[in-house]
């Protein structure tokens, strides 16, 4: 029977470590059970390696193997793929342990646990968690090293050392690929955030929802604008309509796409332009925020007629994008079948509600007498609040309207519209956000879960276009104009989910100084690591002019060449002949006898080698005899006499000619 | 100085015949302050050359017959009740001389001759608890058969790497031969040598052999002939740092002999046998036969210019 590979006590140490550090991360995505499964294998590993315990017979390893995959059966029902295709990495990365009788298996555990670290970035993208994966890349590689190594080391942190040095050596290396390697796109896509939720705005708006978010701080997205900022009360971020009411909630119907042109026409250009750019959160939606109202946008994003952006799929990672928006009102001639449906309200119901509509509209003509009606009725009697009375009848509308009278701005925006559209004059809830809060230290914008908002738009039939109406704005000016934050502090729902937050978001202090701090750092990488191949063409044709694979390539293998050639000629050097006058003019000589057929032997002293020339060239006997006696002198009595040196050159020309050529 | 080592080496050769070579070596170990076993077969001429030298060189000598009855007390001394004085009195041995003839060495046991041991690498005498300097300078002179002989307890490593240098007399060329069978009893000649050099010129000459100049290309080349011995697989083992500091004083001893005050490389070729040969040992060689193949090889393998 082969020996079997004893692993040394560093060794193992180091091996504990890596495997610790490499399947921590996934302690909050494997399933639990898979711990028990730790604590066997790395016992028995551990009892083992002092002796106690032999390996496990393979029976009892196929029972475990035959338990783990029938465990992850069971999961699949409830788990996503990913998580139980991880999971079985997990634990066929266990399981090896108890089977790793060579080096070789010692070396295929720690590859899959390199392959892990990199899995990890599937579940966690922080940067703690970026600077967690190189340092458990450090000490894998450090345990690689001690298993390559056979005698006992008694220093521990030997390895740890070298392998940082390694690392280190390798960073400029790994940043020129960072910059310059082109992204290729995947060959597969996982779907790894089904059955997971997120938090934001639903496709359908019930009044009390928007009040929900105002628990979460949460950030939805971040922008920053190339130039200036719109003023706090135009900061309307669209997200997106709800045109259909069925008594209770708002829901959208599927809407067509939009040419980009076909809207740009009718814009008037009086108004301001905006160009940003946005990081969004994951939604696990179709749509894109934006503010109103987007003017131009990526490719890969298209328009709807409500003017909402959409992506092609849902989003389930962070995304960047960059926007030009115009703050204006939308010309749309409505074609009939959209008349009508900004105008559905269910068949009855709300009835209070459609006879004050319908006497509003008969007291004034016109769509601004109405609103401004609506708005002064808004102003007078009601409260905003995050903790509206609950809803609780047939007809929500009435009962908010006439008796309540209490709501968020969920409430105002749906009965606003029902109202407008029981007098006849099509409108629509939009969801979005409302603000955003300014980062001094990196000029971006963070707008929160907890700003999201709903307002409406109604359509003039005079001009023809959708107007945003707030009525918000009338009920709480201060929501427009102050941060949410200052706003809601005094209501006890707000943030109601972490004390710590709350803190952080109200006061001045210093915690807040440093979330925004943190904010910034992490806006920083999600835009220019996580998602730098946004930048990367960019970058790539302000260096080389036009991107092609030889210009990549050129670019990547020139400066790669160069290194390794000037790493070559240090060792060349450092290897090279001394460049000692004495050995080029000895250089000579041998390259002139070399032709003759004449070389020194290996173990030949230079005194035997001369004389034996003497012997072979008679008529040189004299001269040979000479040099002898001089580079015996300079060579071993370190006579440094300059004549001496002379001499010997002028004794080597003389041979040199004098050699007869054959 | 030079006349009178030219003098030592003439008186010498008066009594050992055409083994200059070999006499130039002896003394080569004595001017750098080393031991020396001469090893050969029965009635080659050893015991003739070491008592040539101990007589040349004026020193005080003795002469031990080493049998495999014999005791350390043989060699060292014995401390011994003294009733008049009513004490302990150490009666010093044989090895308390400046030269020692250490006459067939691997006849007795181990046990004796590690008693030289101490006495030839520290050269003092420790007994009963009592530590005796031995007088300065102090030679060992060894003369031993080949260990293919019968009665022979082959000398271990340790004590072989004592001694600076190992040289072989080999048979006499005919001439000498000749000269050696018409001249008559050698024994008479030696009776009428006389000493050549002082004690004070033997220490004078000592130091001037130390201070013979060594080159770095010299031991950049004694220093790849060590790497080769270490890393070549014909080497059960290589040069140790203690062969290689011999290696270098002898060739400087060799080198002044040869009326230089720097050394060849020549000369490290030269020495390289007599001083690494017992202490090398091949990785076939089961029984210890000495080196001299692997260090012809080594001399052959081994660049002498870097």
């Amino acid at each position: 029977m082969k020996p079997l590979f004893q692993l040394t006590r560093s060794s193992m140490i180091w091996l504990l470590v890596s495997i610790l550090m490499v399947t921590a991360p996934y302690a909050t995505v494997v399933p639990g059970w898979l711990f028990l499964l730790a604590v066997l294998t790395v016992g028995w590993r551990l009892m083992v390696h002092s002796g106690r315990w032999n390996f496990p017979h393979w029976s009892i390893r196929l029972v475990l193997l035959l338990l783990v995959l029938v465990g992850l059966l069971f999961e699949l029902r409830s788990g996503s793929a990913m998580v139980i295709t991880v999971s079985l990495l997990v634990a066929a990365f266990l399981l090896k342990l108890t089977e790793m009788y060579r080096r070789r298996d010692a070396l295929v555990v720690l590859y899959v646990a390199l392959l892990l670290i990199v899995c990890s970035f599937l579940f966690f993208q922080s940067i703690p968690m970026a600077f967690y994966c190189l340092l458990s890349l450090v000490v894998v590689t450090a345990c690689l090293n001690t298993v390559y190594r056979s005698q006992q080391n008694s220093d521990i942190w030997r390895p740890l050392k070298r392998s940082a040095v390694l690392y280190m050596q390798a960073l400029p290396m790994m940043l020129v690929l960072f910059v310059i390697f082109p992204r290729m796109g995947p060959l597969w896509q996982v779907d790894l955030n089904t059955g997971q939720s997120f938090t934001g705005l639903s496709d359908s708006l019930s009044p009390g929802d928007v009040s929900r978010l105002t628990r979460s701080a949460d950030i939805a997205f971040r922008a920053r604008f190339d130039g200036d900022l719109p003023p706090e009360n135009q900061r309307y971020w669209r997200g997106l309509t709800y045109d259909r009411f069925d008594g209770r909630r708002w829901s959208r119907t599927e809407l067509q796409q939009e040419s980009q042109t076909s809207l740009l026409t009718q814009f008037n250009s009086a108004y301001q332009d905006y160009r940003y750019q946005i990081v969004m959160e994951a939604t696990g939606q179709q749509w894109r925020y934006g503010l109103d109202v987007p003017l131009s946008f990526p490719a890969t994003m298209s328009r709807l007629s409500d003017l909402t952006l959409q992506g092609g799929e849902p989003l389930m990672q962070r995304t960047q994008y960059s926007l030009v928006s115009r703050s204006a009102p939308v010309r749309e001639p409505l074609a009939d079948g959209h008349y009508l449906r900004y105008l559905q309200l269910p068949e009855n119901g709300n009835e209070r509600a459609r006879q004050l509509a319908l006497r509003w509209a008969s007291e004034q003509p016109g769509v601004q007498a109405f609103t401004a009606q609506m708005l002064t009725f808004f102003a007078r009697d009601f409260r905003y609040t995050l903790e509206p009375p609950l809803l609780s009848g047939r007809d929500s509308v009435d009962q908010f309207l006439f008796q309540t009278r209490q709501g968020f701005c969920g409430h105002f925006a749906s009965a606003g519209a029902f109202l407008l559209r029981a007098a006849g004059i099509p409108a629509r809830v939009v969801g979005g956000y409302l603000g955003g809060e300014m980062n001094p230290l990196d000029g971006a914008l963070s707008v929160r879960q907890y700003e999201a908002h709903a307002w409406l738009e109604y359509w003039d039939s005079e001009d023809l276009s959708w107007h945003r109406l707030d009525p918000t704005s009338v009920v709480a000016p201060l929501r427009l104009e102050q941060s949410a934050a200052q706003l809601f502090s005094s209501e006890p729902s707000f943030l109601a989910d972490s004390m710590l937050m709350r803190t952080g978001f109200l006061s001045g202090s210093l915690l807040k100084q440093l979330r925004l701090r943190y904010e910034a750092l992490n806006y920083g990488w999600h835009r220019w690591v996580l998602n730098f191949h946004e930048h990367q063409t960019g970058f790539l044709r302000q260096l080389l002019g036009e991107i092609s694979v030889i210009r990549i390539l050129l670019l990547i293998l020139v400066p790669g060449g160069l290194v390794l050639l000037a790493v070559a000629g240090s060792l060349f050097i450092r290897r090279g002949p001394r460049k000692d006058p004495l050995f080029l003019a000895l250089q000579r000589l041998d390259k002139h006898l070399k032709q003759r057929g004449m070389q020194r032997l290996c173990g030949e002293t230079p005194g035997q080698f001369f004389s034996r020339l003497g012997q072979v060239f008679p008529s040189l006997s004299d001269e040979f005899t000479a040099l002898s006696r001089c580079y015996e002198q300079i060579s071993y009595a370190e006579n440094s006499d300059p004549q001496l040196q002379q001499q010997f050159r002028q004794l080597i020309n003389r041979c040199c000619t004098q050699i007869p050529q054959s | 100085m030079r006349d009178q080592i030219e003098a030592v080496i003439k008186a010498v050769s008066s009594v050992l015949y055409g083994k200059q070579e070999q006499i130039k070596l002896a003394l080569t170990c004595i001017f750098s302050q080393g031991h020396l076993l001469i090893e050969d077969l029965p009635g080659m001429g050893k015991t003739t050359l070491a008592h040539a030298l101990a007589k040349v060189l004026g020193l005080d000598y003795q002469r031990l017959q080493f049998t495999s009855d014999m005791l350390p007390a043989d060699i060292l001394g014995v401390t011994i009740f003294d009733p008049s004085s009513n004490r302990f009195q150490f009666h010093p041995g044989p090895v308390f001389t400046q030269l020692l003839l250490a006459d067939e060495v691997n006849r007795t046991t181990p046990k004796t001759q590690s008693a030289l041991l101490e006495a030839m690498e520290e050269r003092r005498v420790s007994l009963d608890g009592q530590t005796h300097p031995l007088p300065s300078p102090f030679f060992v002179i060894a003369t031993q058969n080949p260990v293919t002989q019968q009665g022979t307890f082959p000398l271990p490593e340790s004590q072989l790497d004592r001694f600076l240098m190992r040289i072989e007399l080999g048979y006499p060329d005919a001439r000498a031969e000749r000269e050696l069978l018409r001249g008559g009893d050698p024994r008479e000649r030696l009776q009428t040598l006389a000493a050549v050099i002082s004690a004070a010129e033997l220490e004078q000459i000592t130091q001037a052999c130390s201070a013979v100049k060594v080159s770095d290309s010299i031991l950049d080349y004694l220093q790849r002939l060590i790497a080769y011995s270490r890393q070549a697989p014909e080497f059960s083992f290589g040069i140790s740092p203690r062969g290689a500091l011999a290696l270098l004083s002898a060739s400087r001893s060799w080198a002044y002999i040869d009326g230089r005050d720097y050394v060849l490389p020549e000369d490290l070729q030269q020495l390289l046998g007599p001083v690494t040969g017992h202490r090398l040992r091949a990785a076939e060689d089961i029984g210890g036969f000495g080196a001299n193949a692997l260090i012809q090889q080594l001399l052959s393998q081994v660049d002498v210019v870097g």
